[in-house]
């Protein structure tokens, strides 16, 4: 990053409206650069000195005028009315008329016509959800129960292949259920709090199959994929690699199901234990804090404008390391929540076409001579036809001259 | 009486049209609304503009869906009512009369220390309002009226990163213009 990207961020790593990346990217630049910190320097004096304009007050009476534009008029809830105007009569013919007619339908099917009719619309409607259940094989993906039926489910998709755009979302939405207890709060118990992480290489006879099944594996347990990219180089086997993060209770699960895809290479399993870095942040933390509420108590004593200048200084400097510290620990218990694996899907190498023989070959060969011949004839043709302006004029001209004029020696004849 | 310091109630209690909401409105809004339309309009309509912007806010809470902050909401529409009218009048904003800044520093027990302060902020408000309209609008809502940089670009209908921009760029040219105020000792720069 040079001096000039990071002078156009500076004021949004000043005022902490950076993203995570971009912040210690600028933070690692202005540690090595002496002009860079100049400038952050002044533009945090002057955001400080903006900070402090004082606030203007409303004139007195503003309030007033303002209430006394507004006209308050209680919302009324009413209760339910019937929303037609109706005269009594025309409502009291109607029900003659409707159960005039009721008397006569009624007798002419009868209470055996009528339980015959339902018993047959009941078939028709079961008939319609069955062939509507058929043509939407993806809803038998559904989960009923995560624990087993997943482990199902997964297996399924994986040696099956379930159809295309199989639904995602339906699964993703009802397996972390499971883990919504846990995780809900944000907090996790600090002693589980390990990083556990993953590593794979698989070969696989189908790469888009297994690309699929991988994502499935990993929506299906709660979790999602961050990076994902392709490599199909003309000739060499298609390969892929891709992030996936999956609830750390997953973890064992998903490297199993992952395993089935194919053939592991290449498996690392590592683990990190944390716990004591967040104990150890989190009571720097509070330290910190107690430290904020102090200079907060001076700030609201002090007077002198040199004063309010260096505890607002300070305090500038303690809320960026609680900020950064808060920002660790919440780093260290979103890792510790999801595991992450690095997978790579290679496609095995397809076997070579048995080489041809002497006939074959030559047969080939032949045909694509043919072929090449060909396709010249016709290109010479098409460029007859192009530029018959420039031969045909003189060609026709002197076949009609020649046809014009008479033969040496027939007149005489 | 209910109570509307939440937020929640307070919508609630504004969509019901009860009284004291639009009061407890007011109370939290007014300097902020008037102090927007100080420094966005001018001082002599200042106070017209904001009394037209509390009035559309007041009338168009129970239209407020909740999908910011209420502040966000209010300061987008009184932006948008001071915008209009810095439209329709095409008046230039006029800096900030010394008297309002006095009025805020008689509690200081050092004059002179009164009038260090007194001259810096005039300064820094001259150089505010002197910035281009785009630019001053940002400062103001980020750097006066605390809101964050995605608060801003939705009260100006505009994307992030064009606030960001916006303010960086008006924090070189606020710089520029207290280059020698500061080379003189009134600020550190």
């Amino acid at each position: 990053m040079n001096c000039r990207m990071v002078k156009s961020e500076i004021k949004a790593y000043i005022d902490g409206e950076l993203g995570r990346v971009m912040r210690w990217r600028v933070s690692r630049h202005l540690a090595s650069c002496v002009e860079c910190q100049m400038e952050a320097k002044s533009m945090t004096d002057l955001t400080n000195e903006v900070n402090n304009i004082s606030d203007i007050t409303a004139p007195s009476g503003l309030r007033e005028k303002v209430l006394g534009k507004l006209n308050f008029e209680p919302v009324v809830r009413a209760g339910w009315k019937w929303p037609y105007k109706t005269r009594p009569i025309a409502v009291a013919g109607l029900l003659a008329i409707a159960i005039v007619a009721a008397a006569v339908v009624i007798p002419m099917f009868g209470p055996a016509k009528v339980q015959s009719r339902k018993i047959a619309s009941a078939g028709k409607m079961q008939a319609k959800t069955e062939q509507t259940a058929a043509t939407r094989p993806e809803e038998s993906l559904k989960f009923d129960t995560p624990a087993d039926t997943i482990s199902a489910k997964v297996d399924n998709f994986i040696y099956n292949k379930a159809p295309d755009h199989a639904p995602m979302i339906a699964v993703g939405k009802t397996v972390p259920a499971r883990n919504a207890a846990k995780f809900s709060d944000g907090h996790i118990n600090p002693q589980l709090m390990i990083i556990k992480n993953a590593e794979m290489t698989v070969l696989v006879k189908d790469f888009s199959k297994a690309n699929d099944a991988a994502v499935f594996v990993a929506k299906s347990l709660g979790g999602f994929v961050t990076d994902s990219s392709v490599s199909s180089d003309e000739g060499a086997p298609v390969s892929g690699s891709m992030c996936l993060q999956v609830p750390v209770d997953s973890f064992e699960n998903a490297i199993e199901k992952l395993g089935k895809l194919g053939k592991v290479t290449v498996k690392n399993l590592t683990g990190e234990d944390v716990t004591g870095q967040v104990v150890d942040i989190d009571s720097r933390l509070r330290n910190k804090r107690a430290e904020e509420r102090q200079y907060l108590e001076v700030m609201n004593k002090a007077r002198r404008i040199g004063d309010i200048m260096n505890v607002s200084n300070e305090l500038y400097r303690v809320r960026g390391e609680i900020e950064e510290m808060a920002g660790q620990i919440k780093q260290l218990k979103s890792s510790a929540a999801m595991s992450t694996i690095n997978l790579t899907l290679t496609e095995k190498p397809k076997p070579k076409a048995a080489p041809m023989g002497f006939i074959q070959k030559s047969f080939t060969g032949a045909v694509a001579s043919l072929v090449g011949s060909l396709s010249k004839i016709a290109g010479i043709i098409i460029w007859l036809v192009v530029y018959s302006p420039f031969w045909g004029l003189p060609v026709f001209g002197y076949l009609y001259w020649r046809r014009r004029t008479p033969i040496a020696g027939t007149n005489e004849a | 009486m209910a109570d509307y310091r939440d937020e929640k109630k307070l919508v609630a209690g504004l969509r019901a049209g009860e009284r004291e909401a639009y009061e407890r409105l007011l109370d939290l809004y007014q300097d902020k609304v008037y102090g927007m339309a100080r420094r966005m309009v001018g001082g002599l309509d200042a106070e017209d503009a904001a009394q037209d912007a509390l009035v559309e806010i007041c009338n168009s809470v129970k239209g407020f869906k909740g999908r910011s902050s209420l502040a966000t909401w209010v300061y987008r529409v009184a932006m948008n009512v001071c915008l209009e009218r810095r439209r329709m009048r095409r008046l230039e904003t006029v800096p900030i009369e010394e008297n309002t800044l006095d009025r805020q520093e008689n509690s200081s027990s050092e004059p002179g220390a009164v009038a260090v302060r007194n001259e810096t902020k005039t300064t820094v408000n001259n150089a505010i309002d002197s910035l281009p309209d785009i630019h001053r609008d940002v400062v103001i809502l980020h750097e006066l009226h605390g809101l964050t940089y995605s608060e801003c670009a939705e009260a100006l209908s505009c994307p992030v990163g064009t606030v960001k921009s916006r303010l960086s760029n008006a924090f070189r040219a606020l710089r520029e213009q207290l280059r020698e105020y500061a080379s003189e000792g009134g600020l550190e720069l």
